[in-house]
């Protein structure tokens, strides 16, 4: 039963998907066609700047056409094309941008805040930008690189590695590419994020977690002629095997953490499992930020941080895992992060969340917070 | 203070009935405001002989917020009856129920909400809640349907009776059907069915208007009825549905009816 | 209606009402906030109370209730969410209500005030936000201290008490800048009597009229200044102290307000402002110029005032110090600005 109303809802927008998605095309300018409020958090959010129309309310009176075109006019010189994301009331409005922009090159998404939630925006843009297959194409798509994502830029290297490993190079990177790439994608895509997926070319699976990686590549190898994914699967047992030696020492001398995991339900069951496998850890809960699919673990579908804290509570868990919004009321358990927003801490480094040095990355930290003794009672 | 608000279809002669009813209470030494609720902004013009005043919203897109005064968007007309009109935005753009609530917005602070009896002539189609804004609280205590006989004028008058019904559910809500008022189509046996719908949604009529030629004569001639011909018959009715309005207690809570009910009702009049 | 008679008109840039109107209420330890519209709007916010919070070492997350409106109470209208949301809040027994609007549900029409004047057993109040087409981010905080007014009952004002208005609950220093005012109201034996609003719960809230004299945080707050001198009769003083003669001409203000001599007040903050300046005489002689980064004016007479106190010079080829990004408030940040000054010097 979905109860009214939401208490601090953790996650953001159809609206701020959408920018985040088109804001990944480096020669597409983004506008925000809405009020300033809705602009800088986007901006916050995204790594790259996006623009937008600063509405007022005469605006919304009388129609946006001057505006538009006036801050359309301004941008059209510096990108190869523009996205106009429409923001709640002008969604509402429903003017015909198409007609009064027709001179410029444009597209128009509509993906409104209450249209649903941070990967329906995402979707939606996909879907507006209509990528194409080139059967040709030599390569593999990496898809789920999604600019937000504060782990998306190390995905992607670490993706590019693994492929490269393979023989293989990468093709259209969704979204992190030029414009032109989106409409020449190859046949065959992995995703970095399982949760963000753009739909386009055959999906090889998911690079997150150590099964799906190998399974992954085993896809990769049947899919494509010329590919040695031989160096990969090596790498991926060596490093499993790091994995299973760090984790058998830990329980000797630790119990298995009971865990609760909050994220997008893709990348929570990814961790989950690589937990379950390695560390013979209890998975309590899973709060998926997004729809979920069918799992093994317990799964509840929020973006409430009420019912987070109420779950953390009920099921006391040694270690939480998910945005720092979930590290304000882990309490006494240990805390690792997964998702965005991870914020009062300082982020240089490209890390992945995928690929080997991904698996890698999440083991050594749940470790580490698990034998924070300082954290100990 | 008292306030009125007259809703109904698009071209069923609201306004002329508005701008009619407000001559007809201003001859009575009442001190009388109109505010048309319209982007098409063509309530008050016979009342300004033929005048199209600036409307409220062109008046603050020009001089901005800080810059209006009451004398820029008040006028007077007929007999001291001041007119308002809200405007709006052109068919096809922007949003003109936004538009209505930044028009009150902006005569509270300029405190321009004032007088014997407030009419607000609202636009035909309701479709969105910027439209209600007349039946919020702290304005039209009085709704008046105008409809004339015609099956899709009834409709409309009926649709309408569901958000007068939805408002009058708020605990605080003062604002209640006050009346029909039949504009003919000259339809036969037109007084007695628009009689007959208004009993159904628990109103009565309080006004049959005929059609008359007078009504064209005084418009083309840029002005209301009571200031054209002031002893014709028309007139006479439009001051009759003054006094009505003045004496009426009668507010109810109207029961919209079904689309079954308001068919087979035109029916039994056929 | 905010509109654009100018291209140049800034209020476009300056934020929204949500975020000024939740820098009140998400303060207030024992009312409840709803924010009426899209999830969005009130992840958005809480977004920005976790980020700032977290860089000002200062938590737990407020409470923040969203009505989550999805695309079809956007067409059908959402006050019936509206109210569902208003009774889940009432479960929590909080002592008020504070309930946001978003543009969208404003451009809608819903009728957030007839919902909110239903009789509910607590306060339930509408903070006047409208999202965009309520103004900007100032709009927003100010029609929220007015709203949250409404919880204030008349009383007689006692002397030597004295209401801090409009904090800038968002601000790095704000319980720096409060402690040296309450210092300086120290000084002439007078009292803090209400914070509003800044961690004030519902009953001390309602006793903002025993305050004799209210203090606004900054100029742009008149407006809600003007509007309880009008309700309650309250006397106010536009700004926090700034600069040393500043401070000073606040003592006097303070006193000529309350009818209090504060002769020996202004004398000895006049030598603890002395004090300071003696403390920083090893940069006597420097050369600094004054680098505004982002949207500050370098606030010349307050930074060219310290420099000559303590005989140090402006010019261009002076050594590169930025505008400090918050006016430091009284001498104690006066002070603290300087011990930068200081860090940058001998960099």
């Amino acid at each position: 039963m979905r109860e009214q109303g939401c208490i601090n809802p953790l996650w953001p927008c159809a609206m701020t998907g959408a920018v985040a998605c088109l804001a990944g095309f480096s020669d597409l300018g983004v506008i925000v066609h809405g009020s300033s409020g809705c602009y800088y958090y986007t901006e916050t959010l995204v790594p790259v700047p996006v623009h937008s129309t600063f509405l007022v309310e005469e605006e919304v009176i009388f129609g946006a056409e001057r505006r538009l075109q006036e801050v359309v006019g301004d941008l059209a010189s510096l990108y190869q094309k523009l996205a106009i994301v429409n923001t709640c009331v002008p969604s509402v409005i429903g003017e015909d941008m198409h007609l009064f922009l027709e001179e410029y090159d444009v597209m128009i998404v509509d993906a409104p805040g209450f249209s649903g939630h941070l990967e329906d925006g995402w979707r939606t843009a996909i879907d507006t930008l209509e990528p194409e297959v080139d059967e040709q194409r030599a390569g593999i798509n990496i898809d789920g690189l999604f600019s937000a994502d504060p782990f998306y830029s190390g995905n992607r290297m670490e993706a590019e590695r693994l492929l490269a490993m393979a023989g293989l190079a990468p093709a259209t990177r969704f979204c992190a590419d030029t414009l032109h790439k989106a409409y020449q994608a190859a046949p065959v895509t992995v995703a970095a994020n399982p949760d963000f997926r753009s739909g386009v070319g055959t999906d090889a699976g998911s690079l997150m977690g150590i099964r799906p990686l190998k399974s992954c590549f085993s896809k990769i190898a049947a899919l494509c002629t010329g590919a040695d994914i031989d160096p990969v699967m090596e790498l991926i047992d060596e490093a499993e095997e790091r994995i299973i030696h760090a984790c058998d020492r830990h329980l000797h001398r630790f119990d298995p953490p009971a865990t609760a995991i909050f994220a997008g339900f893709g990348q929570a069951e990814a961790v989950a499992t690589m937990l379950r496998d390695y560390l013979d850890a209890e998975i309590v809960v899973i709060g998926s930020r997004n729809r979920p699919g069918t799992s093994p673990f317990p799964v509840a579908e929020t973006r409430d941080l009420d019912q987070i804290t109420d779950l953390i509570v009920h099921h006391a868990p040694d270690l939480v895992i998910g945005s720092t919004y979930e590290e304000t009321v882990a309490g006494r358990a240990s805390f690792v992060p997964l998702t965005l927003p991870i914020r009062g801490r300082i982020i240089l480094a490209h890390r992945p969340l995928a690929g080997t040095e991904g698996a890698l990355g999440i083991m050594e930290s749940v470790l580490n917070a698990c034998m924070d003794t300082k954290r100990k009672p | 203070m008292k306030q009125i608000a007259l809703y109904g279809k698009g071209g069923i002669g609201k306004s002329t009935t508005s701008a009619n009813l407000s001559a007809a209470l201003a001859d009575r030494g009442l001190d009388i405001m109109q505010i048309g609720c319209d982007p098409k902004h063509d309530s008050t013009r016979m009342l300004m002989h033929g005048t199209w005043i600036p409307t409220v919203l062109d008046q603050v897109r020009e001089q901005g917020d800080e810059g209006i005064s009451a004398d820029q968007v008040v006028f007077e007309g007929y007999r001291g009856v001041r007119c308002v009109e809200a405007g709006g935005p052109e068919p096809g753009v922007g949003c003109a129920g936004r538009g209505i609530i930044a028009t009150f917005q902006l005569l509270e602070r300029l405190d321009a909400l004032r007088g014997d009896v407030i009419v607000y002539d609202v636009l035909g189609d309701v479709v969105c809640g910027g439209f209600a804004m007349p039946m919020r609280e702290g304005y039209a205590q009085e709704i008046y349907l105008v409809t004339s006989g015609e099956l899709m004028s009834l409709y409309a008058a009926n649709n309408i009776c569901k958000a007068i019904a939805r408002l009058s559910r708020r605990v605080r809500s003062k604002c209640a059907l006050g009346g029909v008022i039949c504009n003919s189509a000259n339809i036969t046996d037109e007084k007695t069915l628009v009689e007959e719908f208004a009993r159904r949604i628990n109103s009565r009529l309080i006004a049959y208007v005929p059609r008359d030629r007078i009504v064209q004569v005084a418009e083309i001639n840029k002005q209301t009825v009571i200031e054209y011909a002031p002893e014709s018959a028309q007139a006479g009715v439009y001051r009759a549905l003054a006094g009505s309005v003045l004496e009426n207690t009668a507010m109810t809570i109207p029961t919209p009816l079904d689309m079954d009910e308001l068919e087979s009702l035109a029916l039994e009049f056929v | 209606m905010n509109s654009n008679p100018s291209p140049l008109n800034l209020s476009r840039y300056e934020g929204c009402t949500i975020t000024g109107a939740l820098a009140v209420s998400a303060f207030i330890p024992d009312a409840l906030t709803v924010v009426h519209g899209p999830a969005g709007c009130a992840h958005h916010n809480l977004s920005l109370l976790h980020a700032t919070l977290l860089q000002h070492d200062r938590l737990p997350l407020p409470r923040v209730y969203a009505t989550s409106l999805g695309e079809k109470d956007i067409i059908f209208g959402g006050e019936e969410a509206l109210e569902r949301t208003i009774e889940r809040v009432l479960q929590r027994n909080p002592r008020a209500v504070c309930v946001i609007s978003t543009c969208i549900t404003e451009t809608i029409g819903d009728d957030t005030d007839a919902v909110c004047g239903r009789e509910w057993g607590v306060p339930v109040i509408h903070l006047h936000s409208a999202g965009f087409l309520g103004g900007s981010f100032n709009e927003g905080f100010v029609n929220a201290l007015k709203g949250i007014g409404t919880l204030v009952s008349p009383a007689e004002a006692h002397d030597g008490s004295i209401n801090i208005v409009g904090e800038k609950n968002l601000e790095f220093e704000v319980e720096e800048n409060y402690e040296e005012v309450a210092r300086l109201l120290g000084l002439l034996d007078l009292e803090v009597n209400v914070r509003f609003v800044r961690n004030t719960r519902v009953d001390d809230i309602s006793r903002f009229s025993e305050g004799s004299l209210n203090i606004l945080r900054e100029g742009a707050l008149d407006p809600i200044g003007r509007h309880f001198h009008e309700q309650f009769g309250q006397p106010y003083l536009s700004g926090f102290p700034v600069g040393l003669q500043g401070t000073r001409a606040f003592l006097q203000a303070i006193g000529d307000a309350c009818g209090i001599k504060a002769n020996e007040a202004i004398a000895a903050e006049k030598a603890l402002q002395e004090e300071v300046a003696a403390d920083f005489a090893d940069l006597r002689g420097e050369v600094i110029s004054l680098s505004p980064f982002g949207f500050q004016c370098p606030e010349f007479f307050l930074l060219s005032e310290v420099a000559g106190a303590i005989g140090v010079r402006i010019a261009p080829e002076g050594t590169e110090i930025p505008v400090p990004f918050g006016t430091p408030v009284g001498t104690a940040g006066i002070r603290r600005m300087l011990h930068q000054w200081r860090r940058f010097l001998h960099a």
